[in-house]
């Protein structure tokens, strides 16, 4: 079978080649870097990020072979990233219904890196906007994320996520409503407050 | 959204772009992904499925009916047992008679509910139970219905059937010349079937005396439960602690079992 373009890209093998083989001829760290800005982005700062990630890279190296070129890779991917996070986050609510976690594993505050240039008011918000985000649903969530937060269009948010364009706007209305609902409660977003 | 709530989405977007991960994140994640993915699974998947299919046939089929698999063992020993007797019978060498096989589906049904009313519980079972082994007698039992139940084995062949069934609708005053053609076990369910306890006592007898231990201990079987049904109670509990004790095999063994219940200490 001859190599995608984008395995020639990636550096990356046959498909008939191991994983583990693949992997250690060429490192496709590209890919496992826009994997894993695209799984913070969707999921947020959690500790399970990285579980996240490997998941979302195992699917991706085996669906790899099947990539035509038609649509963009972050696209391609982005779709793989979000089915990863709605499978997961559906195991989870399943797992929650029959179990309780132990209060030490407990999934705690998301964790932002402290660089000097970060401003801690900006964070403190951001924790908030996370925060509100987690109540909506995962489809709302995910589609308020791409389109107005990592500012893909409508189109492309339809195609990652599986759905009529029509169907991602009516989502973004919903979200947007629900979203700003959420904040306006929250003094650090109201229009004047210091920044 | 009016104004105030674009200003809301403003500060929003503004707040998310401080969250956005450096560089140095992405490239620890990707380390760390990179090892994970390194630690290949090398999984054989269908081994696993398989297993468990395997595991919840076995499993379902050992809760559901416990002696099936126990009696499917035994068949298969008796099959190789009979592979070799019939070897042994080519080369000339005598052997001990083979066992015929079962016709259980079809004659231990029928016959159980018509005989219950004239000679009771017991004695239908002991019938029954006779009908589980012997080819000959299962269609003796087919025979109280003329047009018979069609046998699921084919142990019994035609001409033998056919000259059974004529005993069997023959009356009792007609039966003397047939009775060379029937076998002991026909004997012991014409005998039951006309309520005359002492012949199927005495026929049950003559089996016991058998050279196959199976059909021994059909007959003691078969021997305890009439005497229980005659309520001479010792005798009943000597032979089923006797068959008991020389592990007879599941179904029988289950029965002497129930019958040791009713027996005192």
């Amino acid at each position: 079978m001859a190599q995608s373009f984008v395995q020639t890209a990636l550096g990356l093998p046959a498909p008939s080649e191991r994983l583990e083989q693949a992997l250690a001829r060429e490192s496709p760290d590209e890919l496992l870097a826009l994997l894993y800005r695209q799984m913070r982005a969707l999921a947020g700062p959690r500790q399970d990020l990285d579980d996240l990630v490997q998941a979302a890279a195992e699917r991706a190296l085996k669906a790899l072979e099947r990539f035509e070129g038609r649509s963009a890779l972050a696209t391609f991917t982005y779709g793989i990233v979000y089915r990863t996070l709605l499978d997961h986050q559906r195991w989870y609510r399943r797992f929650q219904r029959r179990f309780t976690l132990d209060s030490r594993e407990e999934p705690g505050e998301p964790v932002f890196p402290r660089t000097s240039e970060t401003d801690l008011h900006e964070l403190e918000r951001a924790r908030r906007l996370y925060a509100a985000l987690d109540r909506l649903s995962n489809e709302k969530r995910a589609t308020l994320i791409l389109h107005d937060l990592e500012g893909l269009d409508v189109a492309s948010v339809a195609a990652i996520s599986g759905a009529k364009e029509l169907t991602v706007r009516s989502r973004l209305r919903d979200a947007h409503k629900q979203l700003v609902q959420l904040l306006r409660e929250d003094p650090l977003f109201e229009p004047e407050a210091p920044t | 959204m009016n104004a105030a709530d674009l200003a809301v989405l403003q500060l929003a977007k503004r707040a998310y772009a401080a969250a956005q991960p450096s560089e140095s994140e992405v490239q620890t994640g990707v380390r760390r992904a990179r090892l994970a993915l390194r630690r290949g699974k090398s999984r054989r998947s269908w081994f696993g499925k398989g297993l468990v299919l395997v595991v919840l046939a076995f499993g379902g089929l050992a809760y559901a009916k416990p002696h099936v698999l126990g009696e499917l063992v035994e068949g298969l020993t008796q099959a190789s047992g009979a592979d070799a007797a019939k070897r042994g019978t080519k080369r000339g060498a005598p052997t001990a008679p083979a066992q015929p096989l079962r016709g259980r589906a079809v004659a231990h049904r029928p016959a159980a509910p018509e005989l219950t009313g004239r000679v009771g519980a017991a004695e239908a079972e002991v019938v029954s139970n006779a009908a589980l082994d012997t080819a000959p007698s299962a269609a003796a039992l087919a025979a109280a219905k003329p047009h018979g139940l069609c046998r699921r084995d084919g142990a019994a062949k035609p001409v033998r059937t056919s000259q059974v069934a004529a005993v069997g609708a023959a009356s009792p005053t007609q039966e003397t010349p047939e009775k060379a053609v029937v076998s002991d076990w026909g004997r012991v369910a014409q005998a039951l079937g006309r309520g005359d306890e002492a012949e199927a006592l005495t026929a049950l007898s003559a089996l016991s005396e058998s050279d196959d231990q199976r059909t021994r201990d059909k007959a003691d079987l078969g021997r305890a439960q009439l005497f229980v049904a005659g309520g001479d109670h010792e005798k009943a509990c000597a032979l089923a602690h006797s068959l008991n004790n020389r592990r007879a095999g599941s179904h029988i063994e289950r029965q002497a079992q129930l019958l040791l219940k009713s027996c005192t200490p």
